[in-house]
């Protein structure tokens, strides 16, 4: 892969080594391919066929709020546009660095910094992963209960930027829930420091940089919410005849007011996967079995590629699957409140129809809801790629938008989704599409095809385009029809924090230059 | 009609303004609530008004802010552009324009129309009141209700002269010094299980709690604690549990209030 060189000052270059020393950035080829994405799939395909789109010019690791003050006004002197960088888990698109520029890596400043457990709050740099956090939490009896599938790879402040969600979020609710306050350092350089004002007047400035994709700041510090560990856990796995009956469930559970850890419901072919998927032997294969798997994988690769041509085919045999339709609760808490909400729960799902399956379906998710990622790069090889839409509506609108961007997707790729976060107003429905790989021009243009179908059916329904990924630069061309006049609104934003235009520029809407 | 239901998503959409009693009437009939009472003490007060001044819920430790409750809105700018939000649970499309609204104190604009979440009537309320002579105790029981997710809709502490005065108005003996008040609400199972489990917070073996059963008693705590000057003390002293931080950095937000209020001049 060849890169274009880096657009760059030497004056620029000197001032940057003055702030962060010379340890503290790069503008070497290697570190510049491996931030010249994040972990957006297109941007997969592109660097499969050797495209490399967008490399930054440098990158800088401060280690300090005044560190990340002197590199955002040393870009506004220099006219270096910004791009604020977690651990690079978006996959939107969102770290790509259209127009070049610095990225800001925020890795180093990853300090728990203070654990109030009188007032169950946690105050950390932004920098910290998500794991980390975690472990740090919970060798104390607390949890944040925040369990995005990028937690091993995932950083604060990315979770803050995006709007994160995890899979425990029917109880925990999503990031922007959690968060009490940030600190951040603005397009000005300036430091602001937010409160929480939920319940009182006065702008909330929480809510107006969380999500705001580092097209405004970058974050610094947060403190979050917490919890002491959950006393007891119950696990339960129903099945349901069909989708419109599952729906139905969720909607009676999540409106008798109980919050519930975790509520996964799975469409037929999601389920007909999960159901198939056993636990794998312990054995070393034999002889033959590792004489044989190169070839078998060969052929199954090919039998991947042919099948995936025809995806209206698969589409009808997807009408077909009779696995019925798999929901998977985790409740978790007090133990008395914890055995109420099952018996609850149990009802509705008798009520209509359920088979209980009881506790292995959900202990099963449990032990492998990290893994279902790391499958992306072995379709690769097998000639397919993948990718996820995550979109979110009321309850009466649900079942049209789960239909109607199935439809609307299923005439070029392979289509599934689930259900991983529910409200008692709605749900998000989590697609994921698999198409053949060819080449990477018609790749690139089947991937922009199934989003455009997916995207134009959402708003169609009047879907959100977005729960939880958030827009980068993937989804930056809806946003004018999802926001209509608020656009302006975020012009102003801009204005405000952003006034030179150079943070993290080609994302969440597109400028009109 | 001033209102729309939609009973499937628990949603009511308010085309026009109105006073928050009369929309509370318009639920209950449906067997629905707003869970939404301004604790401000004001007789007659609009809905929009609220949203604008994003005016505290008394019922928050249950409910929510008016953030938590808004699931869209729309409203007229300076410029006569109409602002409309999807109707949406939750998103990840930017800052959230509803909730930069709600609270903005027509900087932004006036309110057009608002989509709020509802919900049903609870089965059951239970006042619980528990006692001790030490703070500290119930501070942690405080903690813990929190903590474990049992979200009451009101929950007040009070010291030594409150405490005997609650005492006297119940018609019961002086128990102790200190006393914690939680009004609980929802499923009717739940709600005693959520009586035992606060009650079971308290060590000793003379449990000093009490569970008011008749009318009278119930209409007393109402009226003398589910108000709004109840609710401020408590949002002041415990700001983390209740969504307000009376310490706001005014600057920050002062900034971008000014520079709205500029642009529409």
């Amino acid at each position: 892969m060849k890169l274009r060189p880096p657009h760059i000052k030497k004056a620029f270059l000197d001032q940057l080594e003055s702030i962060v020393g010379a340890a503290g950035y790069s503008t070497k080829s290697v570190d510049r391919l491996s931030y010249a994405r994040d972990s957006n799939f297109k941007a997969a395909i592109q660097h499969l066929y050797g495209k490399v789109e967008f490399p930054p010019d440098a990158i800088a690791w401060p280690e300090n709020v005044e560190q990340v003050q002197k590199l955002v006004k040393a870009c506004i002197k220099h006219k270096v546009p910004v791009v604020p960088f977690g651990a690079g888990s978006g996959v939107c698109g969102g770290v790509l660095a259209v127009e070049g520029g610095l990225v800001i890596d925020m890795k180093k400043m990853y300090r728990l910094l203070h654990l109030d457990t009188k007032k169950l709050t946690v105050t950390v740099e932004a920098g910290i992963m998500g794991m980390h956090l975690e472990n740090q939490l919970q060798r104390k009896g607390y949890t944040l209960g925040h369990f995005p599938s990028s937690i091993i790879c995932a950083s604060m402040g990315g979770y803050l930027a995006a709007r994160s969600a995890g899979q425990n979020s029917s109880r925990y609710g999503k990031i922007e829930d959690m968060v009490q306050s940030v600190e951040v350092v603005t397009g000005t350089g300036d430091l602001v420091q937010t409160k929480l004002v939920n319940n009182s007047p006065g702008i909330d400035l929480n809510q107006i940089f969380v999500g705001s994709e580092g097209t405004l700041c970058i974050f610094t510090k947060a403190c979050l919410r917490v919890y002491p560990l959950p006393e007891k856990q119950i696990f339960q796995g129903y099945r349901f005849a069909n989708m419109t009956t599952a729906m139905e469930a969720i909607r009676r559970m999540m409106q008798t007011g109980l919050k519930p850890s975790v509520v996964r419901l799975y469409d037929e072919f999601d389920t007909l996967l999960f159901l198939s998927h056993g636990e794998k032997s312990k054995k070393e294969p034999g002889f033959i079995k590792q004489f044989l798997e190169p070839v078998t994988d060969m052929a199954h690769s090919a039998a991947i590629r042919s099948i995936l041509r025809w995806p209206k085919f698969l589409s009808v045999a997807n009408d077909m699957i009779p696995s019925g339709c798999l929901l998977i609760l985790i409740h978790e808490g007090q133990p008395l409140l914890v055995k109420e909400e099952h018996r609850i729960f149990k009802q509705i799902a008798i009520d209509l129809g359920a088979e209980d399956l009881a506790e292995a379906p959900a202990r099963r998710w449990l032990k492998h809801r990290y893994s279902v990622s790391y499958k992306a790069s072995p379709l690769f090889s097998q000639g397919a790629f993948t990718d996820t839409i995550e979109v979110a509506t009321t309850w009466d609108r649900l079942e049209k938008l789960y239909n109607t961007m199935r439809k609307a997707m299923a005439k070029k790729a392979l289509v599934m989704a689930h259900i991983s976060h529910s409200y008692t107003e709605g749900a998000s429905i989590y697609f994921t599409f698999v198409a053949p790989l060819k080449g990477l021009k018609q790749s690139e243009k089947l991937y922009d095809t199934i989003w455009d179908k997916a995207m134009e059916a959402c708003l169609k329904v009047g879907g959100i385009i977005s729960h939880h990924h958030g827009i980068g630069r993937l989804k930056a061309k809806y946003m004018l029809e999802e926001w209509g006049e608020g656009a302006q609104l975020f012009r102003h934003l801009k204005k405000i924090y952003d006034p030179h235009g150079m943070m993290n520029p080609g994302k969440l809407l597109l400028s009109e230059k | 009609m001033k209102f729309q239901i939609n009973k499937t998503s628990q949603l009511v959409t308010i085309k026009e303004d109105m006073v928050i009693q009369q929309l509370e009437e318009g639920l209950s009939a449906e067997g629905l609530t707003l869970g939404y009472y301004p604790a401000i003490s004001q007789n007659k007060i609009f809905l929009f008004e609220c949203l604008l001044r994003r005016v505290p819920n008394l019922f928050f430790t249950k409910y929510g802010g008016l953030p938590d409750l808004c699931a869209g809105i729309s409203w007229t700018g300076h410029h006569s552009a109409k602002v409309q939000t999807k109707i949406y649970p939750r998103a990840a499309t930017g800052p959230d324009l509803r909730r930069m609204f709600i609270g903005s104190e027509g900087v932004l604009g006036q309110v057009h129309d608002v989509t709020m979440r509802v919900f049903v009537k609870p089965e059951k309320t239970q006042w619980c009141i528990l006692f001790s002579d030490k703070q500290t105790t119930l501070d942690e029981i405080l903690s813990k209700m929190f903590s474990v997710m049992i979200q009451p809709l009101f929950v007040v502490m009070g010291d030594k002269d409150e405490a005997f005065k609650l005492c006297d108005g119940l018609k019961i003996k002086r128990l102790a010094s200190q006393f914690m008040a939680v009004k609980l609400a929802g499923l009717s199972t739940m709600v005693s299980l959520e009586k035992a489990v606060l009650y079971d917070s308290l060590t000793r073996e003379d449990k000093l709690v009490f569970t008011p059963g008749e009318v009278r008693e119930k209409q007393w705590l109402d009226s003398h604690l589910l108000t709004p000057s109840c609710y401020s003390k408590m949002s002041k002293k415990y700001a983390h549990f209740f969504g307000t931080d009376t310490s706001q950095n005014k600057s920050s937000s002062q900034q971008i209030k000014k520079y709205f209020e500029e642009i529409t001049c």
